[in-house]
């Protein structure tokens, strides 16, 4: 049995959220052996996958929920907003919609709080595209410890990304 | 339990948000000329959601982290606020993009 077969089909906040998990313990080892660039591949995923659940969360998405709706309703929100993006795995279009539709919301996030995560962002998306998949690897030691440092700031304040008080 | 590093605006980068603060509250109309020092400040008010699309072009981010720019951008329009600036009521909360880029960063970037 080949193991696609053996991963649920549908996209859900449960299964994203398991994967960001294993996807940043991966990056890790890949870093550990002397991988950074895969590693930086991988964090960048984490980081979309982070930015999305909390965004499904945020709108009290269901955990088992397949997600396609949902997505295609994010991509028409992000056309409402005026959001500019590059491609759907635009990190910084991801991060604008989650403050703006809060904005919108009157759930903002603090001003400050968002402007954090924003210089999160903006440093993850200096070093990453999904377009590094079809590249080489590189030294990315630097780039990697950047970009870590990020990352684990995000995964430690990612409750406050949607959470309503 | 969640840990939230709520703290912004490092004591090292608090002049450059008083220095903008005075910029936004007393513009210098020279403006336009970031490289002379001078931060261009490009706002966009959003029609949909009321809220405000800050970027400042300015070379003093030279050596200040892309991580904690947008921070200090905040803290200008905060201590704007704070001297009753006219027109900056409510104006540092509608924040939803705080982007400060070097002038050689905004131009690969095709920002002018």
């Amino acid at each position: 049995m080949g193991l696609f077969s053996r991963v649920p089909l549908a996209d859900t906040v449960a299964e994203m959220d398991r994967a960001r998990m294993d996807r940043y313990y991966d990056a890790l080892a890949c870093a550990l052996n002397g991988r950074e660039f895969g590693a930086c591949y991988l964090l960048g995923y984490v980081v979309e996958m982070s930015l999305k659940v909390a965004l499904f969360r945020y709108m009290g998405v269901r955990q088992d929920v397949d997600l396609s709706k949902e997505l295609d309703a994010a991509r028409q929100s992000m056309k409402l907003h005026n959001i500019k993006r590059r491609n759907l795995h635009d990190l910084g279009a991801w991060r604008l919609l989650l403050v703006e539709v809060r904005q919108r919301e009157g759930r903002p996030l603090d001003s400050k709080f968002a402007a954090m995560l924003q210089g999160h962002i903006d440093v993850i998306d200096s070093h990453w595209r999904i377009e590094l998949r079809y590249r080489g690897s590189l030294h990315a030691q630097h780039e990697f410890d950047e970009m870590l440092k990020s990352v684990d700031w995000i995964r430690a304040n990612d409750t406050v990304f949607w959470e309503v008080r | 339990m969640p840990y939230h590093q709520m703290k912004a605006g490092k004591p090292a980068y608090s002049s450059l948000a008083h220095d903008l603060a005075k910029e936004l509250t007393n513009p210098d109309n020279s403006a336009g000329s970031s490289s002379s020092g001078v931060p261009d400040i490009k706002e966009e008010l959003q029609t949909y959601g009321n809220s405000l699309h800050v970027r400042v072009i300015w070379d003093k981010w030279q050596g200040v982290p892309l991580a904690d720019r947008g921070t200090v951008i905040v803290d200008a329009y905060e201590i704007a606020e704070k001297a009753n600036a006219a027109n900056f009521s409510d104006k540092a909360r509608r924040i939803t993009l705080a982007q400060g880029l070097t002038p050689s960063e905004s131009k690969q970037m095709g920002i002018n």
